[in-house]
């Protein structure tokens, strides 16, 4: 039992009973979905807004949409910093229109349907849309979609347990990314936890090949082939070009909206259980200032933690301050004191602080020769520099610089 | 396993780790070091300490102020390298020396380099090689005896105590003194079983082994010999080492890899010297070699940012100041020259060791 991949509660093949918890106060909802968006509001304060309905007109080339969570009244807007924020206050008794997400929801699009979907929203969460990726990948005659999976940088926790509850949904999402694309969508797995996760996994293959020597660069971890269950060679990928990595959260994302149809308005967080220091269930929300909580925990918010937070939250921290990461930031960041965070952090082993000095200075090109283009945005870096330098939107301005966006 | 990892990640948190608590951190554990060196200079030794923060300080704000960003002094970074220039700064050093030392120290080691983060030397080391150009032999002069009120009189040359009872030393430290003594006895042919014709070096520098060797039983807490400020207690550099290294990036590569590399080439270097070689413990017993080593050699943004650029860095930094003080002099700054070797290298290393992505073939 000790090498046994503590990503859900023993016992139980299923995520525990998860119930929602109404908001106390004013829900605050960024108006952006990643750092570059701009997005002004289309209500004014007195409104009424459903749930679901749009709250803000995309101006940026990749923005879209911010929609409410809850049916509610606005009641001010904040400007700071080149964002906005709105507040909302939500009906006594309101509940979203659509609740946690279960494994059983399937999903069979038409390829024109995918695209007409993705056309409109582009799956931003943060990330440089899939979308864009991908055109971009298709350039490449050897392309390759990575999902990265891996149990380095903040996010690990999440990716694990991601992995394990929606393997099955994870592997439909793949099947029809790749059809739509016309690639090969592969896993990256911590090494650590291969076996494990090939055994929680059934559909994964449970032989992989699998040399170290011809691996060298990266030794700790597997790409694994996922959506076909065929056995591959990983040595093939450091040759390869075009590489898209692309977070595991996009890709539920992307499986939610082909649901759904209609972006998620969902944001994934760990519910992290202090005492046995592991975290026991995921939930999702994006501006609530509660949520989902399983059943047997009560309404202690020391159980909630966001997104690579991993220990318990301070009492007066808001929820949505642990979510939305970027909206803590201070308006004058300090200068980068080369502490090496980052570069301890990134699941890319890139170097951040060095490709964001370039890019700040102008010279973004010179950046690629430091591997910008392999950089998947999944934000590791912005949450642990302790100068609060926005790693992640220069990153994502370098990149779209790159590519002439 | 996965339930190991918050441990992991624990001192990466955001909220907790800013730049202004970073900085303070770093202030704060150089507090047991200046209490210890008032303790034994007497109150005057708070003179260069104010003196070089008040320096520092007021150079930030009017960096500050001419650079357009009049929160610069926020993030605390200025008394802390004031602090640090202090360290390295005789215990009667004038105050306006000091308050120079203290603005040279921004502008010269720092925002002549564009700012907090951007130099390439250590700013207190900068600061303090200025100031030993500037001064004209004054600083050389302000060295004070330890507990001078007692003894009287200015102490002016480094003081080595003769001997001492092992009764002060407790402890591990007494069991070290004996093994040392033992060591010597050994090495200079003394002990009767083991009278071989050694080198004349050996024996001379094994004859020193028995003056030096009880230097660290006591200065390990206190200091007995005339230094700088920041050397009066090689348990409190430590002490702060271990502490800061709880918050930051963990650096045990560079010290341990320049003490190693140190002893090694003293002693190789100690056959060729025409000084007295191979005598490392005598160094070992110094609190600026410890405090180069471990608060100057460590930080963030003079070092290399990969363990393996750290191990080189330790080992040019040790073999240098081996080198500098059995071969050239030891009475002329050997570590810091050595520390300023080893940050104007930390660049070229950088570029040998820094990752480059997992798709890169390097």
């Amino acid at each position: 039992m000790r090498h046994r991949l503590n990503v859900r509660p023993p016992g139980t093949n299923r995520e525990p009973t998860l119930r929602w918890l109404a908001p106390t106060g004013h829900l605050r909802l960024l108006l952006r979905h990643y750092p570059l968006d701009r997005s002004e509001p289309v209500v004014e304060v007195g409104d009424r807004v459903e749930a679901d309905t749009p709250v803000s007109d995309p101006r940026g080339l990749l923005a879209v949409p911010v929609h409410a969570p809850l049916a509610g009244e606005v009641t001010s807007f904040r400007r700071s910093n080149n964002q906005v924020t709105l507040l909302l206050k939500p009906d006594s008794g309101a509940t979203p229109s659509h609740g946690f997400p279960t494994a059983d929801e399937t999903c069979s699009c038409s390829r024109e349907e995918m695209e007409t979907l993705l056309q409109r929203y582009p799956l931003l969460d943060n990330h440089l849309p899939l979308l864009l990726k991908l055109k971009l990948l298709s350039l490449h005659p050897e392309r390759k979609l990575v999902i990265n999976c891996l149990d380095r940088g903040v996010f690990m926790e999440t990716r694990l347990r991601l992995l394990s509850v929606y393997g099955e949904q994870l592997k439909a999402a793949l099947q029809l990314l790749g059809e739509l694309f016309e690639t090969r969508p592969l896993l990256l797995l911590p090494q650590e936890h291969r076996r494990q996760l090939l055994n929680e996994l059934p559909h994964l293959p449970a032989s992989l090949k699998w040399t170290r020597n011809k691996y060298p660069n990266h030794l700790e971890h597997l790409v694994s082939q996922a959506a076909t269950g065929n056995r591959l060679s990983p040595a093939a990928l450091p040759e390869a070009q075009g590489i898209a990595v692309v977070e595991l959260q996009t890709v539920l994302h992307f499986y939610h909206l082909l649901i759904h149809k209609h972006p998620s308005p969902w944001q994934w967080v760990s519910i992290y259980n202090p005492a046995d220091k592991r975290v026991e269930a995921i939930a999702t929300t994006r501006g609530v200032a509660r949520a989902w909580l399983p059943s047997a925990y009560g309404d202690s918010e020391n159980w909630i933690s966001g997104d690579g937070y991993l220990r318990e939250t301070s009492k007066f921290a808001p929820l949505h301050c642990l979510i939305q990461g970027s909206e803590i930031l201070p308006a004058h960041p300090d200068r980068c004191i080369r502490c090496g965070f980052c570069i301890k952090i990134c699941p890319e082993k890139l170097t951040p602080f060095q490709l964001t000095g370039l890019i700040e200075s102008g010279h973004w090109q010179r950046s690629e020769k430091f591997g910008l283009e392999h950089c998947s945005l999944c934000g590791s870096c912005a949450m642990v520099c302790p100068a609060h330098i926005d790693l992640q939107a220069l990153l994502q301005k370098g990149i779209a610089e790159l590519h002439g966006i | 396993m996965v339930s190991e990892q918050p441990q992991k990640v624990h001192i990466l948190h955001r909220e907790t780790l800013t730049m202004r608590r970073w900085m303070s951190g770093q202030s704060l554990v150089l507090f047991p070091l200046l209490l210890a060196a008032v303790f034994v200079y007497g109150i005057q030794a708070l003179l260069p300490i104010i003196g070089s923060v008040a320096g520092a300080v007021l150079a930030d704000l009017a960096v500050g102020l001419l650079r357009r960003s009049p929160q610069q002094w926020r993030n605390l970074s200025a008394p802390a390298a004031g602090l640090l220039l202090a360290l390295l700064l005789p215990p009667a050093t004038p105050f306006y020396l000091a308050l120079l030392g203290g603005a040279i120290t921004i502008l010269l080691g720092r925002e002549l380099f564009g700012g907090l983060g951007g130099n390439i030397i250590h700013e207190a080391v900068a600061g303090k090689l200025s100031l030993l150009l500037l001064s004209g032999g004054i600083l050389r002069e302000s060295y004070l005896q330890p507990f001078w009120w007692r003894s009287g009189g200015w102490l002016t040359s480094w003081h080595l105590p003769d001997s001492i009872s092992s009764l002060e030393a407790g402890g591990l430290l007494c069991l070290y003194h004996q093994a040392v003594d033992y060591l010597a006895e050994i090495v200079s042919g003394e002990s009767a079983e083991l009278a071989l014709g050694l080198p004349e070096h050996i024996s001379r520098s094994a004859a020193a082994f028995r003056l030096i060797a009880s230097v660290p039983a006591d200065q390990f807490w206190l200091t007995n010999a005339g230094g700088l400020i920041g050397e009066t207690s090689i348990a409190s550099i430590l002490f702060g080492y271990l502490w800061l290294s709880r918050r930051r990036v963990f650096n045990w590569e560079l010290p341990l890899l320049g003490l190693i590399s140190f002893a090694l080439v003293n002693l190789i270097s100690g056959l060729f010297s025409p000084l007295a070689g191979g005598n490392f413990l005598y160094y070992f017993a110094i609190g600026e070699f410890w405090l180069i080593l471990t608060l100057f050699g460590t930080d963030t943004v003079t070092a290399p940012l990969t363990r393996r650029g750290r191990m080189l860095a330790g080992i040019i930094l040790g073999s240098t100041a081996a080198l500098l003080t059995t071969l050239i002099t030891p009475d002329y700054e050997p570590f810091l020259l050595a520390l300023l070797l080893m940050n104007l290298l930390t660049p070229p290393i950088n570029l040998l060791t820094l990752p480059r992505g997992r798709f890169s073939n390097r």
